[in-house]
């Protein structure tokens, strides 16, 4: 990914800053605007730079095509540096400073601060989706305006437990690896009882840091459990490759699964060869598959604006998808005169079977979230993923 | 208790422990030679793990490893010129702020210059696979030492024995605890003060720069990234434990630090889930109370 | 009662090691510690720079040294030179280049250090070969050096401090010797025997030697001409012999027992006269 340099030095270093899209608005009409709180700095920047780069694009494509129903689109977007206290301090600046009939939809990112801002979201009636395929942010009840425009960590599960089931069966053996995090603990009491229901054996459970110095001794435990499969989550590819690589190093024949953090190349480029055969939870499109018509928009848009066409990274893809999605929510709020917050959850709701370019399965939310996932297989030879699995409705799992 | 997993234990956490001792003899080197407590060490992790993969692009993975170490050298000093000696002098707290005003200028500098992405040793793009230091794992029977624990203990240890070493006996290093006592007495004597608390930082950088390489997968997986920031505050407790001002106190600190770990993460996580992590600081909180000048810390001589 | 003659001309000889001319020096920007002091050491000569606490010897000390910016404190007027060159704001390095060695008060040794670290380190810039030299030079004049050698030269005891500093300021192989103080705490036998150490090296060494003291009566020994000092300024300029023969001296600033030192100076009277 390229990000541009002055877009970091504005974005991130720079307190706050708006983007103003290359176009002039109609002067009769206001702009409809969509904010952002990504972790641009600290250990998420790699997720926040990718997600704020497919905003960029997704806001060049959307005002190219002119707009929301005429009105332009506004990208407000903030620094958090993956701190919960300062996505909270830039939530309250944004909702504060904007009018609640032009900010119609807010886009934040860690589990913690989705949680820490759900009630005052709630109480808003702001449309809202974050980075976070928490479970309990795909909770209608609770929270009636929060999106998941995936599964959740829970469905991710039930698709990695629906492939053990059929590559292994009754009996097979698990060892749960994951951070000592809420990201890292989101799925793990779903994950036992399912195990328990399905007749799998949790033979170890490792609680780790977000970060490690050295995979060894979680390596020795694993290889006195000696399990079928070794799932690892919570983590953005700082620990499953040293994971992986030392248990083959150490002659652990174990399948490797993870979640959608997992899914990224890196993994691949981090753990080497040892990554091989490691199977991720994953349910956008990848870049380089160009049969996907999103893929072609978006090398298209940056073709046509003469921005880098190397490979753009999962985090991108699915920032990228929820912005499709979001716009489309929007041009049809704005069609049936609604483009309001409530008008924005009665659009989202009504998508049905928008696919978003083939980036999604369906919108028909079960639970404000959309539980299908695909498997992928990493494929170190070709340096891909390559697709184990079709759609795993997660939620049936 | 399997006794193949002690021994196991032993020397992952002896062969991590090493790295530990590394930043941490560094970071005290700099204390001694300047009482700067320095924030930014984390930092000169990170820095030195992306000068390795930026030459890792050109070259192979060891020499990479290698000629960063020079490099590193040349940033130590640079930091040192431009950051800490404006500030000596002035009170403590004004430059403890100001190395924790370093770290953060430090962060926002390695993600304009090396860009947020998630990289791996050697490779420039998502094609390629890592470069990767030669395999040296082997195993004796039940017990296992993994590639990155063998060139951690053949590679970076020895650094750590050579600057205790080099401290010890060589002009250099008597120099350095000379004006680690007294800056004004050395410069009346002629020592070029300035000159040797540079070299200290440049030392102190190049220390950190070997440890950021194999934290971040020289040998093992992993990529430089914002998490070895976490990864080097295990300095503290390290250097704590050590003595704060103790260069060997430092070395054994680490190495007794990593094996606690070790040991902690096989035979206690599963009864206490998280201890691990909170060990270091455990450790920190006894020192503290029993012994604040930890195990190797300077007593006062209070004969004149 | 004659008044002392503050700038009195004296036969100094003409090749000037250390010239010091109207200097004055403030600490902290305000506090003035030296008010114009003038002062000439020629080359091989010893001379004595007497006067009691808070006089500004120190200043003096740190100002030839250049090692001023340590204590916060500034040339605000006048002139230094050593050998020949203007070092009134040359930094420390640079007068040492130059020859200067100062041994500043406190006996500032390398405590945690052993002894023979200590004189390692003040030979930081000599060959190994001439190293050894003066090292045996150093063993041989002070052979309890020599036979405490590997200990933590905190241990050692002040008069064995006050030798070691000697043999590091000999490593140094200096032109001009400062000292300042080295009588301080130490018994009246081996206040002779430091001061006996300092005329030897003098001579044989052909060293230039300012000795800052209190203890003026040890110091008429082994100098050629005395300064007085009192409040940031030079009282008296003479000959040791017209300084020890000038009753006011001996009285109001040396102390005029027979014991010496300035705390049987007659502090009342000295006062009197700056009021």
């Amino acid at each position: 990914m390229n990000v541009n340099r002055r877009q970091i030095l504005k974005a991130g270093l720079a307190a706050s800053t708006v983007y103003s899209p290359w176009m002039i608005a109609k002067a009769q009409s206001r702009p409809i605007k969509f904010a952002a709180i990504l972790p641009l700095t600290g250990a998420f920047a790699f997720a926040g730079n990718a997600a704020l780069d497919a905003m960029r694009d997704a806001t060049d494509r959307i005002n190219d095509g002119g707009g929301i129903g005429g009105r332009r689109f506004e990208l407000i977007v903030e620094d958090d540096g993956y701190d919960v206290a300062r996505g909270t301090a830039a939530f309250n600046r944004i909702v504060q400073r904007e009018s609640a009939d032009e900010l119609v939809f807010m886009y934040g990112n860690s589990t913690g601060l989705s949680k820490a801002i759900a009630p005052e979201i709630t109480r808003l009636e702001l449309p809202y989706t974050a980075t976070s395929f928490s479970n309990e942010l795909a909770d209608p009840k609770t929270y009636p305006t929060i999106y998941v425009f995936g599964p959740t960590y829970n469905d991710m599960m039930g698709a990695l437990f629906s492939q053990i089931q059929r590559q292994r069966g009754r009996g097979a053996k698990i060892f749960l690896c994951y951070s000592n995090s809420e990201f890292g603990r989101d799925p793990i009491a779903f994950a036992k009882a399912q195990a328990a229901r399905r007749g799998f054996q949790i033979v170890g459970e490792e609680v780790t840091p977000l970060a490690i110095a050295d995979a060894s001794p979680i390596v020795a435990k694993i290889r006195q459990a000696n399990p079928d499969f070794v799932i690892a989550h919570g983590y953005v590819l700082t620990v499953e490759p040293l994971l992986v690589r030392a248990a083959r190093e150490q002659g652990v024949r174990s399948t490797f699964m993870g979640t959608y953090y997992s899914a990224e190349l890196a993994l691949m480029q981090r753990a080497g060869a040892a990554s091989n055969g490691f199977v991720v939870a994953y349910h956008n499109a990848y870049y380089y598959d160009t049969l996907v018509p999103a893929v072609e928009q978006i090398r298209a848009l940056r073709r046509a604006k003469g921005r880098d066409l190397s490979y753009r990274t999962t985090y991108y893809m699915g920032t990228w998808a929820a912005m499709d999605i979001i716009a489309e929510a929007m041009r049809r709020a704005s069609a049936a005169g609604q483009l309001t917050r409530p008008g924005m959850i009665r659009a989202l709701d009504g998508l049905g079977d928008y696919n978003a370019g083939g980036q999604a399965r369906n919108l028909r939310w079960v639970d404000r979230r959309l539980p299908f996932t695909k498997l992928y297989r990493a494929n170190v030879a070709d340096g891909r993923f390559d697709a184990l699995t079709d759609w795993i409705d997660g939620s049936k799992a | 208790m399997d006794f193949a997993l002690v021994v196991q234990s032993l020397l992952n956490g002896l062969a991590n422990g090493a790295l530990y001792a590394v930043i941490a003899a560094g970071f005290v080197l700099v204390y001694r030679a300047t009482s700067v407590t320095n924030f930014a060490i984390s930092e000169f992790l990170l820095f030195g793990a992306y000068f390795t993969y930026t030459l890792s692009l050109w070259m192979p993975l060891l020499w990479a490893v290698l000629v960063a170490l020079p490099v590193a050298f040349v940033f130590g000093v640079i930091i040192e010129r431009g950051f800490v000696r404006p500030l000596l002098g002035r009170n403590v707290v004004a430059v403890i702020m100001a190395t924790i005003g370093l770290a953060a200028t430090l962060d926002g500098t390695a993600l304009i210059l090396w860009g947020p992405d998630q990289k791996a040793m050697g490779a420039a793009d998502v094609s390629q696979l890592p470069k990767e230091l030669p395999n040296l794992a082997f195993n004796i029977g039940q017990v296992f030492l993994s590639s990155k624990a063998v060139w951690s203990l053949i590679l970076a240890l020895p650094l750590a024995f050579a600057l205790i070493a080099m401290l010890r006996y060589t002009r250099y290093g008597i120099l350095l605890r000379a004006v680690s006592e007294s800056e004004t007495s050395a410069l009346a004597l002629g020592i070029n003060a300035p000159r040797v608390v540079a070299i200290a930082w440049g030392i102190s950088a190049m220390m950190a720069a070997i440890v950021g390489a194999f934290l971040a997968g020289a040998a093992g997986g992993g990529g430089p990234g914002h998490h070895l920031i976490l990864l080097g505050l295990i300095v503290f407790p390290v250097a704590i434990l050590g003595g704060f001002d103790s260069v060997p106190g430092a070395v054994v600190a680490g190495l007794i630090i990593g094996v606690i770990e070790a040991s902690s993460q096989i035979f206690l996580e599963s009864v206490l889930p998280g201890i691990t992590q909170a060990i270091p600081f455990l450790i920190v909180l006894l020192v503290l109370l029993f012994r604040p000048y930890g195990l190797f810390g300077q007593h006062r001589i209070e004969r004149v | 009662m004659t008044e002392p003659k503050p700038q009195t001309p004296s036969a100094a000889p003409p090749a000037a090691m250390l010239n010091v001319e109207n200097l004055k020096v403030v600490y902290r920007g305000v506090i003035l510690a030296l008010q114009g002091v003038s002062l000439r050491a020629g080359v091989g000569e010893a001379v004595a720079l007497l006067g009691p606490n808070g006089a500004g010897k120190s200043t003096l000390v740190r100002s030839l040294a250049g090692l001023l910016p340590q204590y916060d404190g500034r040339v605000m007027d006048g002139k230094i030179s050593v050998a020949g060159q203007d070092t009134s704001h040359a930094p420390a390095l640079k007068v040492a280049g130059l020859g200067l060695t100062a041994i500043l008060e406190g006996r500032p040794i390398f405590r945690y250090l052993t002894v023979l670290e200590n004189l390692r380190a003040a030979a930081h810039k000599l060959s190994a070969q001439r190293q050894k030299e003066i090292t045996d030079e150093i063993f041989t004049r002070f052979p309890r050096i020599h036979e405490r050698r590997f200990e933590q030269s905190g241990y050692l005891s002040g008069g064995e401090q006050q030798m070691l500093l000697l043999g590091m300021a000999l490593l140094t192989e200096p032109k001009i010797l400062v000292v300042d103080e080295p009588s301080l705490g130490l018994s009246p036998k081996l206040t002779e025997e430091v001061m006996r150490v300092l005329d030897d090296l003098r001579r044989d060494k052909g060293l230039t030697l300012v000795l800052v003291e209190q203890n003026a009566r040890a110091a008429f020994g082994i100098v050629e001409r005395v300064y007085v000092m009192e409040q940031g300024r030079v009282v008296f300029e003479g000959s040791a012999a017209q300084a020890q023969g000038d009753a006011d001296v001996m009285e109001f600033y040396l102390g005029g027992g027979a014991s010496g030192g300035f705390s049987e100076a007659k502090r009342y009277r000295r006062r009197k006269r700056w009021v």
